[in-house]
């Protein structure tokens, strides 16, 4: 099978204050179709800025992303354009994604605007569909997001992605902002939403506890390179990189009898 | 533990939001914190723990009051005291440690400035001694190179060594009790582990309790000799990590320790346990129990009334009338 | 009864600039727009006998000036003159202002540059002496008036509405259009207008009363149109008269303040109506 995503010595850079940053240094890494690829690091290696290149948010400065056979890095703004229908994105913050001044339905309808697909009712209809696929009652489509919890407006930040019918989603820290009881619920409804679409998933975290689950294959990332990739069980039970195993023994475990924190009793 | 002598008590302490309508935030809360020991506060968004912190610090922001109870600290009741005595309890003898410690330190004053700022203003030391007593601080909470860091703006540090000198700012006046909200939230994984391992020996060599808030299991479940777990305002349970971890009692808890990932751990049908539903408005709390609505042991006696909070043994209590 | 007596004033004392102001501005707007009908003839025709004291006749009920012109129909006249021009200067000065500001502060870059050196350009000279000299290139009158107040209120609001779109252009919603594969122009005023607004909004209202000053000011140094009595025209016909008829200056002065403090009222209520639901949206 060939990968949906192929991204080969991606590189990208920005200006700050401080000079140019290379923040994304020549990564590699390929996401096959249907399935979720777990990039993980932490502030600051680049994921993020990779995430965003693939959807053009950012411009890379060299090397190639491929969807299928479509080289995305040079495309022209009308040309990414309609590439929107093959891939989507889901942002971190549930409140600072979703514009204030737009309904839920309005807000899940734009892509199919934009992008003119159907007819008006066939928008309406499709708009009510995915409501209820994501969890949220379509009675509450007028409502605005502040009326919303965290959780509920990251669903619709989920319909919203869904409702072209991408092929992959990119989701940045989806749930990082969310309750742990929430956290399940929204890990549990994309995997719901995948096994049904055949989506694929390039889950970007610094949480790897949460996308070990999730994840069928981990890429870690540090200072703008990938580290270590490998299944999420060879990456958590076999880690071959110091910095894979720094941030497996810095993740607090839930067991009060296997402390790893030097505490002292007492 | 219950051999170290008391430091705080609260009394069924009540905090409302003004309004249209008096809302209560915290319901006839009790707790107990003793001397040296750590108590882990879990719960998720809108269960009352941060608003119970500034309760006790006397932070509360106008539109939250604090109506009834009590809050006994080393013997002084708290809400008897007049804002001088409440400054001068402040930072000496309870300090704070919030999250962001982007909005925690004062942008426009060197490190060394704040420490020393909080120094004088408990003790009657010069500024030399302060200043030293500062070197003295940035070194025990691990800072590389605290004769030059002593002279450092905030924004020329990372993240976690801004937090590192809010514990300093913490510790300088060897407070009784710190209550950390959050402290590692904002925090990379590695850099959490440093900072709790770094508080809570601090901690330990100081002779200081903890009050730590979090809704990370994973923290309290390293850190914790105590858990008290809240929802909707009150505590539902509260039991020696130990004996959380191995025995939840409350459907919340459990429902919250299963929603936890661990790594290894697999479901047939689901990437993750969830817990039905959503944290209910405190502006529309169910009747009776306000888990019961997402609980699936619920029965109608759940909805009739609110559960008491019952004694299992010392240490150990729980609000439902199943467990 | 009693409990809604008590929420209506409280509604109305949270919002009372607001009301204020928009009673005050009713009432100017009332008497520009009955202008033509309680006083049909030229106001700058002689009407009377000079220099009545208001309440002497009361076919004059606010006196006459000494060419026996009538006052309350200078006032009402006046009224439509400023309001028209304050609000046709604002509107354009907004139009142009917000296109100017919102692509510079969209794009960056060179756009941004270029734009915003022709904003200063138009800012470092003095407001009221760019009018000045541009009505005495362009000539008096009513519309080179307006033209000229439009030239000097637009680089506020360009500079306004450039901030606003710096701040909302890299909005996680804005960059979520993006993704959607949403036009720039689509983006710039479906998405990021409607939420840069609200600033804008309220200072217009204030760019109306500034306005209006600024054509009475013109207006009193004689820079006027000789054709159209305005409340500046008439302070500066009766300036002379200062010390024996100081109604003639003190009522259309006064009519100045009202409208003036109506206007910045507005834009108070304005401000705070608008601010705390964006708070809350945001």
């Amino acid at each position: 099978m060939s990968p949906l995503l192929s991204i080969r010595d991606l590189v990208c850079s920005f200006k700050t204050a401080r000079g140019v940053v290379r923040a994304v240094r020549g990564v590699s890494l390929d996401v096959f179709p249907g399935e979720t690829v777990g990039l993980v690091g932490e502030s600051g290696c680049g994921k993020t800025t990779l995430a965003k290149s693939i959807v053009g948010l950012v411009q890379p400065v060299s090397g190639s992303i491929r969807l299928d056979t479509t080289e995305l890095v040079g495309l022209s703004r009308t040309a990414r354009a309609s590439l929107a229908r093959d891939v989507q994105f889901i942002f971190q913050d549930p409140f600072s994604s979703l514009n204030p001044r737009r309904t839920a339905e309005a807000l899940i309808r734009e892509p199919l605007d934009v992008q003119r697909i159907g007819t008006a009712s066939e928008r309406t209809e499709r708009v009510e569909w995915l409501m209820h696929r994501v969890g949220l009652r379509p009675d509450w489509k007028r409502r605005y997001p502040h009326e919303f919890s965290g959780g509920q407006r990251q669903r619709i930040g989920i319909a919203r992605a869904l409702a072209l019918s991408p092929k992959l989603i990119v989701c940045d820290e989806p749930v990082s902002a969310l309750d742990v009881s929430v956290q399940a619920q929204v890990i549990n409804l994309l995997a719901d939403l995948q096994r049904e679409f055949n989506v694929a998933y390039l889950m970007i975290t610094h949480d790897l506890a949460l996308v070990e689950a999730f994840a069928r294959r981990i890429a870690v990332m540090s200072l703008g390179e990938i580290v270590e990739i490998g299944t999420s069980s060879e990456v958590w039970n076999a880690p071959k990189h110091p910095f894979t195993r720094q941030l497996i023994d810095a993740i607090p475990l839930p067991d009060p009898a296997r402390r790893s924190y030097a505490i002292p009793k007492g | 533990m219950s051999s170290r002598p008391m430091l705080l008590e609260v009394r069924d302490l009540d905090v409302v939001l003004r309004g249209a309508r008096a809302t209560p935030v915290v319901r006839k809360l009790s707790f107990e914190i003793r001397r040296g020991e750590r108590l882990a506060v879990v719960g998720e968004s809108g269960c009352g723990k941060s608003v119970t912190s500034l309760a006790i610090m006397n932070l509360l922001p106008p539109a939250l009051s604090v109506t009834g109870g009590s809050l006994r600290f080393d013997g002084t009741e708290l809400t008897a005291l007049d804002a001088r005595a409440m400054r001068d309890i402040r930072g000496r003898r309870i300090a704070m440690v919030f999250q962001e410690p982007m909005t925690s330190l004062n942008p426009s004053m060197t490190i060394g400035h704040q420490i020393i700022e909080i120094i004088r203003a408990h003790e009657p030391v010069s500024k030399a001694a302060a200043r030293q007593r500062a070197i003295e601080l940035l070194e025990q909470v691990r800072l590389p190179d605290p004769h030059r860091m002593v002279d450092e703006y905030p924004h020329r540090l990372s993240g976690g060594q801004r937090q590192r000198v809010v514990i300093a700012i913490a510790i300088a006046c060897r407070p009784d009790l710190i209550i950390a909200d959050e402290p590692t939230t904002a925090l990379d994984v590695t850099i959490q582990a440093q900072i709790m391992t770094l508080l809570t020996s601090l901690q330990r060599d100081l002779g200081m309790a903890i009050m730590l808030i979090t809704h990370n299991l994973g923290l309290v479940a390293q850190v914790a000799d105590r858990v008290m777990v809240m929802y909707a305002g009150r505590k539902v349970e509260e039991a020696a990590v130990g004996d959380l971890f191995d025995q939840p009692r409350h459907p919340y808890t459990r429902g919250l320790l299963a929603a936890t990932p661990r790594p290894g751990r697999r479901f047939p049908d689901k990437v993750l346990q969830e817990i039905p539903g959503l944290v209910p408005s405190i502006y529309d709390l169910p009747p009776g129990c306000a888990f019961a609505p997402r609980c699936d042991l619920a029965t109608e006696r759940c909805s009739a009334g609110e559960p008491r909070l019952r004694s299992l043994g010392p240490g150990r209590e729980i609000a439902c009338v199943l467990a | 009864m009693m409990r809604r007596l008590r929420a209506m004033l409280q509604l109305i004392s949270a919002r009372w600039a607001l009301v204020i102001g928009g009673v005050l501005l009713s009432i100017v707007a009332l008497m520009a727009l009955s202008a033509n009908f309680f006083y049909p003839d030229d106001p700058l025709n002689m009407a009377g006998q000079p220099l009545l004291w208001p309440g002497q006749d009361i076919e004059y009920p606010l006196g006459t000036d000494s060419l026996g012109r009538d006052i309350s129909a200078g006032l009402f006249h006046g009224a439509r003159t400023s309001l028209l021009v304050g609000f046709i200067s604002t509107a354009v000065a907004l139009l142009v202002g917000t296109a100017v500001g919102a692509v510079a502060g969209y794009y960056e870059g060179l756009i941004d540059d270029i734009l915003m050196r022709i904003t200063e350009l138009f800012q470092t000279i003095p407001q009221f002496m760019l009018a000045i000299v541009l009505l005495a290139i362009l000539g008096p009158s009513i519309e080179m008036i307006i033209a000229a107040l439009t030239i000097v209120s637009w680089p506020v609001i360009a500079r306004l509405a450039r901030a606003e779109f710096i701040i909302l252009r890299n909005r996680e919603f804005v960059q979520s259009c993006k993704v959607i594969g949403m036009s720039d122009a689509r983006i710039i005023m479906a998405q990021i207008l409607p939420n840069a607004a609200p600033p804008i909004v309220v200072m217009s209202s204030i760019l109306i009363a500034t306005a209006i000053l600024m054509e009475a000011g013109l207006s009193f140094l004689g820079f006027g149109d000789p054709n159209v009595l305005t409340w500046g025209t008439m302070i500066g016909m009766g300036k002379d008269q200062l010390r024996e008829a100081w109604y003639i200056v003190v009522i259309p002065g006064l009519a100045l303040l009202v409208t003036a403090l109506a206007l910045n009222l507005v834009g108070e209520g304005l401000n705070d109506a608008l601010n705390p639901r964006l708070r809350e949206q945001r």
